[in-house]
């Protein structure tokens, strides 16, 4: 299917994905840099909910030092966006919305190809190295998610979208 | 519903100190500290009786909320029964009576299933406890006011501040503050880095203990050592764990990048040192140049020198 994508950098106008319906989750994770410590205990706890290892690498959120300023922290996890890049992209239909409006990717069909990953804008998708195939947040199934759970500080919180928007535009001065 | 905004008065409240795994294991001058800090402040002070392991939020919230609960509640049992405030020093004990007090009075149906298992112990919770920090005790009960009051001896010493991740869970603007302000009243000059926020790494030493080490407490060790400052200030006994034990493997093991603090000489002091020293208790008092892994001489000698 050939896609019209219109981009944008503004906020309020998110890219048009026309195969993908428009169901989204209620809440959304949303973190805030001020707080975040970097101590990685939302890792932690994403590895162990979904994969029972405390070993962060399985986690399917990250925590990365910011390079632009020292001792601060930039996270990457999933938004199950309204119109997600990775689902659009994806070759095989592999990804599909939910009822819940969680994105997911389906083990059966995917192939690996890492294709999700790299439209992502802020690469959530990663390579499950036993499968060979791509693993994503699934919000704990819509469950309070134990990546906020754990957060030592409240940097991780869940909110519904419309106050996350808010919270977001605030946060990036917008 | 919160566990420890109520306002009491600090002279007739009894105060129970829940020590923690670390504080008799490997900071025994820092116990002897507080409860001469304590005896100074005219706090009606106490060890906590027949205490538990406070459970360790980090491991038991992810793997079961519910024995999390359970195990907690009864420290929150015990201290109920013997009348007094839970005070913890250790942020990782804090975080957890305090949480699961919360959580417990929030929900009903949690409360009762934690007395279900408790009445097996003929314990019980009524969630009536007080939960406090080391900090909200010293800054919220007694008050800056009385410290400055109390203070002999202002220590003229340059200082690095660790405050640890959990208390940062009511807001920067609360137990950093107080901490801040404290240190500020002993006379400790306080010098900002971009550090200071970064946890000690001892959340993720059991995932990844090479990240937990290298990262954070080397780039914490290093700026230290090259600032100069006299001592790195805390108050969570769960961070000075993290960096006693990483002060023995930054040295043994050495630094892949070449960058290691040879001879890290920076000693990591608990607040309540800095308060007795401030008080004009003796070094020795409190044993403070035993049983450490960096040692406080040249502290001690300056704190001494500048009579």
């Amino acid at each position: 299917m050939a896609l019209k994508v219109k981009v944008s950098k503004r906020l309020s106008a998110p890219v048009l994905v026309p195969i993908a319906n428009e169901n989204v989750t209620e809440n959304v994770i949303i973190h805030n840099p001020e707080f975040c410590t970097g101590c990685m205990q939302c890792m932690v706890g994403c590895a162990y909910s979904h994969f029972k290892t405390f070993d962060i690498n399985y986690a399917l959120l990250y925590v990365n030092d910011n390079p632009a300023t020292p001792g601060s922290w930039v996270n990457a996890n999933c938004s199950h966006c309204v119109y997600p890049m990775c689902l659009a992209a994806c070759p095989r239909e592999a990804i599909y919305k939910d009822h819940l409006g969680i994105v997911r990717i389906s083990p059966l069909k995917c192939i690996g190809c890492g294709i999700c990953a790299q439209t992502c804008p802020i690469a959530v998708p990663r390579l499950d190295n036993t499968k060979k195939i791509y693993v994503k947040c699934d919000l704990c199934n819509g469950e309070y998610p134990n990546c906020v759970k754990m957060c030592s500080t409240n940097a991780l919180q869940l909110l519904p979208r419309r106050e996350a928007f808010d919270y977001v535009k605030k946060l990036r001065g917008v | 519903m919160t566990a420890s905004k109520s306002k009491t008065n600090a002279s007739n409240e009894k105060y129970g100190y829940f020590l923690g795994c670390v504080m008799p294991a490997k900071m025994p001058w820092a116990e002897k500290a507080t409860f001469l800090v304590a005896e100074k402040l005219g706090l009606s002070w106490d060890y906590m009786k027949e205490t538990l392991c406070c459970v360790r939020p980090g491991v038991w919230k992810a793997i079961d909320p519910d024995t999390w609960l359970t195990l907690t509640g009864q420290n929150l049992a015990l201290a109920e029964k013997q009348g007094v405030t839970l005070v913890d020093s250790c942020n990782g004990c804090w975080i957890t009576h305090y949480e699961t007090l919360e959580e417990l009075l929030d929900e009903p149906e949690k409360m009762a299933m934690v007395n279900k298992h408790l009445a097996k112990a003929n314990m019980r919770l009524e969630g009536t406890v007080q939960v406090k920090h080391f900090l909200q005790v010293l800054y919220e009960d007694v008050g800056l006011d009385k410290i400055r009051k109390s203070i002999k001896k202002p220590l003229n010493l340059r200082m690095m501040r660790h405050i640890g991740c959990h208390a940062r869970k009511l807001g920067n603007d609360v137990m950093p503050r107080y901490f801040d302000e404290i240190l500020e009243a002993c006379g400790v000059e306080l010098v900002d880095t971009p550090y200071d926020s970064m946890c000690c790494g001892l959340l993720l030493y059991f995932a990844d203990p090479k990240t937990s080490i290298y990262r954070n407490v080397f780039k914490k060790f290093k700026l230290a050592q090259d600032l100069g400052v006299d001592a790195i200030a805390i108050i969570c006994s769960g961070c000075y764990d993290q960096f006693d034990r990483g002060i023995k493997i930054l040295e043994d093991e050495g630094d892949p990048t070449g960058q290691l603090p040879q001879g890290f000489d920076v000693p990591i002091v608990h607040l309540s040192e800095i308060l007795a020293l401030a008080f004009g208790y003796k070094p020795e008092e409190f044993g403070m140049d035993v049983f450490r892994t960096t040692s406080p001489s040249k502290l001690i000698s300056k704190v001494e020198g500048g009579k």
